[in-house]
């Protein structure tokens, strides 16, 4: 290396804990994250600051300002000397450096790996040029390498592969404000474009279909359907649901899909019982798995009446579509049972949910097949914003669709021939914690998928902003791991569950800007990287689809058949 | 060559001067002192000390009272002063080269001792500052004051950027050695050298 | 090899004994010879009438004559009037040749010390080096050897001392106002050459140059004195002790002693303090007699006590005998002006009393032992650019010089 280039030398360190660097340029050249380069004899170290130090060859010299005792130019030069700053950094990934002639010969430069050794003495250390980040994040002639950021000091590019990206699940975390929803979009975006993995998207709070406007600040935010038009398509959850003031297509559930586990899932928002459970189940097995929900619907709390049986004899009887009358004959508790049904008229209630046989349209066999073809979809609540109604809407169709997911895996097991390898899915999921807690793991099936690691093709997205209320081993399972600035130490702690080198890390997402930083971490990415992200912009779209691409796609319907795969 | 006194002993790392002179012509502390001990062999020095011995004369002349102008006069102007001047080894120069370790044969008694001419001093501080070490070695000299008078003297020979790369040199010796790089630093402030920032 | 103490230790107890004794005998002596002073105070032509016998009947007599003043007189120190005095001083050292060096040679070195009281101005310093070697050219010595150099020495100090101080009046006239300065001119210890040592074979050359430079100071009308520090002479006890001696006694070949170790300070001690002389007496004496041509040169003495009062009140004694030719021994005012001159040098450096301009001379003309080495080495060196190849000196001589040389540091 050209030793002006170089920010400092190595002092000491070793394997297990940092790499000790002197700094020989000013401390604000490098500030904690910085992508350092550590150029050994014949090996390249790659490594992160995580910490910097002020120190002095002996404390006096910190303690007194000697400034003042002596003139400017001897204090200039004693401060040089005396007064040092020391940068720790944590060693990564580590590269053999290959010899010009070995180059020519055709062999090409071994890939960076894991670190196993250390650097020697004085080694000389740099900040992280553009060839090193493509080097190690991948390049940008890769379709798959998504650019995601820039590089704090310097500005690089740096870039996620998106292979690797699909194939675990993986979460984008941060405060709310941080910006979570611009990165996901962004990352939707080049998911789709880069289009070797469907994503199903359960848009609760309608907000990537359609274009619309961000109110801090009045801009227009793009929305993907409105950008990549036919190859993504919008549901709305119930008849006439407006999104933007646009009507996507329907999305019914059916009762017959609803579960016993979908409704003890609800338990705290139905402020259900013990006794449900009981109940639930004296329910299916009256009324069968598929009709028990529509059957119980149609029970009214009847009080008794009078009779005369076949004998002529008077008797008080319950109606035979009495809550109560199928209690009894149930034994079940009768008040339980009323009590049941009473909290359950919200979902009775529920526009989108439609007795089987008055379904009008089968929009989850549209929506998979959409899936199953390429396609990407977009769910969005509408006015069933309610906890209650994500929860049991996300859980049954990710769990109706998994199933679906599961059959074409096993198929395409049995016979690679005959059966084509089901298309990779990815559910990007809002408000994880509700859905993925502690409580909630056992009940739903995205724990299930998490720990899966795409067995059957399938992985979450999933966006939070409390990880630390996400089940521990959900969050363990996570791929990619791409967060925003958190303030409460439990989810910064959630956050780097399962990594190494946690306490270096932790300082790094306190320390992070609240808007437009992010630190990735995690299986997918070669190394923790705290880097500037992206703005959702004009300019990310011209980059993303080429020209034209800043307005909104008004297709011909051969454009669109075309993209449709026609 | 202005002879300057006789060796009166010597050891590895330095020497003990002694000479008569007149008050006014005592040889500069810090100054470089240059030992002839064969032809092609000459020892560097450096003074870091001027030791006036007891005065017998003076000393009765302060028991007296009402001394006379012509009697301090002449103590001023005529009287040759004792004085012992301690040399300390810098390197030497051998068969036209200049080293700076110690010289590996001391100088014998009566050999001459003279003030490094400008040329001299410009011909061994040009090899490098490993002198230093030989004055940084010994705690028990003004050190500060010692190279802060060293180096004023060779100022007039050397350029600025030498004594920019002679201070860093020190400081770098001396860094984890705060009362005496301290001292070193004042004593440089009150020498109102020039430094330049680089 | 170390002194044996043991052998010693018994010795020195004897010793102290012994004193003590003798002592007390002294200071019986001493009394007697006090009470002889005063009254033969006045005595004056007979004691000089009895001194002249004895020194003709017995040649090598030493003591001293009246001249002009009782025997107890006392001079008190004068009173001056802060005149401007010119004083020169000389001192002379010697090298003595060696035979363990390489080469033998001898070198006197002389230095003059130059001060004018009252005038401020800077004293003046001159040295002067005379080399002296086997076969020289014009070898004044004769022979080489320790005497010879050391007469040169004495010759010397005064052959340069003259010269100066006619040269230094007659120069400095001209920053008086013209006027001729007085001038005193001292040396360190009698102005007596004592015999004629065999030793020295141009000795008669020697005592005319030295006799040369005395009547040259005489000339000029200035003041020459001899300064003896801490006189152990008893010349005027010697006298004393001539006016108890019967006829029988007088002609005896050797004079008997009563007053043996009493000194003339000691016997002058109760009657002068400190800052007086006594008067002056003649000297009388062998190596005295070499003076008496011409008879202005005729040497004579006084005793002066340099010391000064102490803080209590109690003076501290301390004496000097100051030998001055006849010219000045005649001349009160010039005896005055030596004897205030020599007070105020005494007195400059304190509760040491020498005078000033000698210690200063002494300095100057100090040869170190350095000096000599390098001397040494100067004359072999030159003698080898002529080829001459000397032998490295004797064995002996490089033992003492290693053990010299054999220093810690």
């Amino acid at each position: 290396m050209n030793w002006k280039e170089s920010i400092g030398y190595i002092i000491g360190g070793s394997l297990r804990g940092n790499l000790r660097v002197r700094l020989t340029t000013n401390p604000d050249e490098v500030q904690e994250g910085s992508f350092a380069v550590i150029e050994g004899d014949n090996t390249i170290f790659y490594g992160l600051v995580t910490d910097i130090q002020l120190g002095a060859t002996d404390p006096r010299f910190a303690d007194e300002k000697f400034e003042s005792r002596i003139d400017s130019i001897l204090a200039g030069m004693l401060q040089g000397q005396t007064l040092f700053t020391n940068l720790e950094v944590m060693p990564v990934l580590m590269q053999d450096t290959v010899a010009e002639d070995e180059i020519s010969s055709g062999e090409e430069n071994t890939s960076p790996r894991p670190v196993k050794t250390v650097p020697v003495h004085h080694s000389p250390v740099r900040l992280a040029e553009a060839g090193d980040i493509d080097q190690i994040f991948g390049s940008g002639d890769k379709k798959k390498n998504f650019v995601v950021g820039t590089t704090r000091e310097q500005g690089h590019p740096l870039r996620i592969d998106l292979e690797k990206f699909v194939k675990r699940s993986s979460g984008i975390f941060g405060a709310t404000g941080t910006g979570k929803s611009f990165l996901t979009r962004m990352i939707l975006a080049g998911l789709i474009q880069y289009n070797k993995s469907s994503v199903l998207v359960f848009d609760m709070h309608n907000e990537y279909a359609y274009t619309g406007i961000d109110t801090d600040n009045g801009t227009q935010v793009y929305g993907l359907h409105d950008k990549f038009g036919a190859k993504v398509s919008v549901f709305g959850l119930g008849a006439e649901t407006v999104i933007h003031g646009k009507n996507p297509e329907t999305l019914e559930i059916s009762e017959a899909d609803i579960q016993p586990g979908d409704i003890l899932l609800l338990s705290k928002q139905l402020n259900l019982r013990e006794t449900s459970e009981n109940t639930l189940a004296a329910l299916t097995s009256s009324f069968g798995r598929d009709k028990w929900f529509t059957r119980f619907k149609n029970m009214k709390s009847m009080p008794k009446e009078t009779i005369i049986d076949e004998n002529g004899v008077e008797k008080s009887v319950y109606p035979p579509d009495s809550i109560e009358g199928w209690a009894e004959k149930k034994g079940v508790n009768q008040a339980a049972a009323t009590s049941f049904h009473s909290k359950l008229r919200r979902l009775f209630n529920s526009s989108y949910l439609i007795e089987a046989d008055r379904i009008a349209s089968n929009g989850l066999a549209t929506m998979i097949d959409n899936l199953k073809n390429g396609r990407h979809v977009i769910l969005s609540f509408g006015k069933h914003e309610k906890d209650l109604d994500y929860l049991l809407v996300a859980n049954l169709l990710t769990r109706r669709i998994r199933d679906e997911w599961v059959k074409q895996s096993e198929a395409y097991s049995s016979d690679r021939i005959s059966n084509p390898e089901p298309r990779p899915l990815v559910f990007v999921i809002e408000e994880a914690h509700k859905l993925m807690s502690r409580e909630m793991a056992f009940q739903t099936i995205f724990s299930t998928i998490a720990r899966e690691m795409r067995k059957y093709f399938v992985t979450l997205l999933i966006i939070d902003q409390r990880p630390s209320q996400i089940y521990d081993e959900v969050m363990s399972q996570l791929g990619t791991r791409i967060s925003g600035w958190l303030g409460d130490d439990a989810d910064i702690s959630a956050v780097l569950s399962g990594l190494a080198s946690k306490e270096q890390l932790r300082g790094m997402l306190s320390h992070l800007q609240e808007k437009e930083e992010v630190l990735l971490l995690g299986w997918g990415v070669p190394m923790p990287m705290p880097i500037h992200s992206r703005r959702y912009d004009d300019a990310f779209w011209e980059e993303l689809l080429g020209k034209k691409a800043n307005t909104i796609q008004e297709k011909s319907l051969e454009e669109n058949l075309e993209d449709l795969g026609f | 060559m202005t002879e300057m006194g006789r060796l009166l002993r010597s050891g590895i790392q330095g020497c003990v001067v002694g000479t008569w002179v007149e008050q006014v012509k005592v040889p500069q502390f810090g100054g470089m002192v240059k030992i002839v001990v064969e032809p092609d062999y000459s020892i560097f020095g450096l003074i870091h000390d001027i030791h006036v011995d007891d005065d017998g004369l003076v000393r009765q002349l302060l028991s007296a009272q009402n001394v006379q102008m012509e009697v301090i006069e002449d103590n001023r102007r005529n009287r040759n002063v004792p004085v012992e001047i301690s040399v300390l080894y810098l390197g030497y120069e051998e068969g036209g080269d200049f080293y700076h370790l110690l010289p590996p044969r001391p100088p014998l008694s009566l050999d001459e001792i003279h003030p490094c001419l400008e040329g001299e001093i410009n011909d061994f501080t040009d090899q490098g500052f490993g002198y230093f070490r030989h004055i940084l070695r010994d705690t028990e000299i003004p050190t500060g004051e010692l190279l802060a008078s060293h180096l004023k003297d060779v100022s007039r020979v050397k350029s600025t950027d030498w004594l920019n790369d002679a201070l860093q040199e020190l400081i770098v010796q001396l860094r984890d050695d705060y009362p005496r790089l301290m001292a070193l630093m004042g004593a440089l402030r009150d020498a109102k050298l020039v430094f330049e920032q680089h | 090899m170390p002194i044996n103490y043991l052998n010693i230790r018994e010795q020195v107890q004897q010793m102290g004994v012994q004193y003590s004794l003798i002592h007390q005998d002294d200071q019986s002596n001493l009394t007697e010879a006090r009470e002889l002073l005063l009254s033969q105070a006045n005595q004056l032509e007979k004691l000089k009438n009895l001194v002249e016998e004895a020194a003709r009947e017995h040649p090598y007599l030493r003591c001293a004559a009246p001249f002009e003043d009782p025997l107890t007189m006392v001079y008190d120190e004068p009173e001056t009037d802060e005149e401007q005095v010119l004083i020169l001083a000389s001192d002379g050292s010697q090298i003595n040749p060696d035979r363990h060096d390489p080469v033998e040679f001898g070198l006197v070195n002389v230095g003059i010390f130059q001060l004018i009281s009252s005038s401020k101005l800077i004293p003046e310093i001159w040295s002067h080096s005379k080399l002296f070697y086997d076969g020289m050219i014009g070898n004044e010595l004769g022979n080489l050897n320790e005497e010879s150099i050391a007469l040169a020495r004495d010759t010397k100090e005064r052959g340069f001392l003259s010269e100066k101080a006619v040269e230094q009046q007659r120069k400095l006239a001209s920053e008086f106002n013209g006027e001729l300065l007085p001038v005193i001119a001292l040396t360190d210890g009698p102005l007596e050459i004592f015999g004629e040592p065999r030793s020295v074979r141009n000795y008669q050359i020697f005592l005319k140059e030295y006799l040369l430079s005395l009547d040259k100071i005489a000339d000029i009308g200035a003041v020459i004195g001899g300064y003896v520090d801490k006189p152990r002479a008893d010349l005027v006890v010697r006298m004393l002790e001539l006016s108890l001696m019967t006829d029988s006694e007088l002609s005896k070949r050797e004079l008997p002693r009563k007053f043996e170790r009493i000194t003339d300070a000691a016997l002058f001690s109760i009657i002068l303090a400190p800052g007086q002389r006594t008067g002056v007496f003649k000297l009388i004496s062998r190596g005295a007699k070499q003076f008496a041509d011409p008879p202005r040169l005729g040497l004579h003495f006084f005793y002066l006590n340099v010391g000064m009062v102490q803080r209590d009140g109690t003076p501290l004694n301390l004496f000097a005998r100051v030998e001055i030719p006849q010219w000045v021994a005649a001349d009160h005012e010039k005896i005055d002006r030596l004897h205030s001159t020599l007070i105020q040098q005494c007195r400059i450096l304190g509760n040491q009393p020498y005078p000033y301009v000698l210690h200063r001379a002494h300095e100057i003309a100090t040869v170190r032992y350095e000096e000599h080495d390098d001397l040494l080495r100067m004359i072999t060196t030159e003698l080898l650019n002529h080829g001459i190849q000397l032998s490295s000196g004797s064995q002996k001589s490089e033992n003492k010089s290693s053990m010299r040389s054999r220093r810690s540091y």
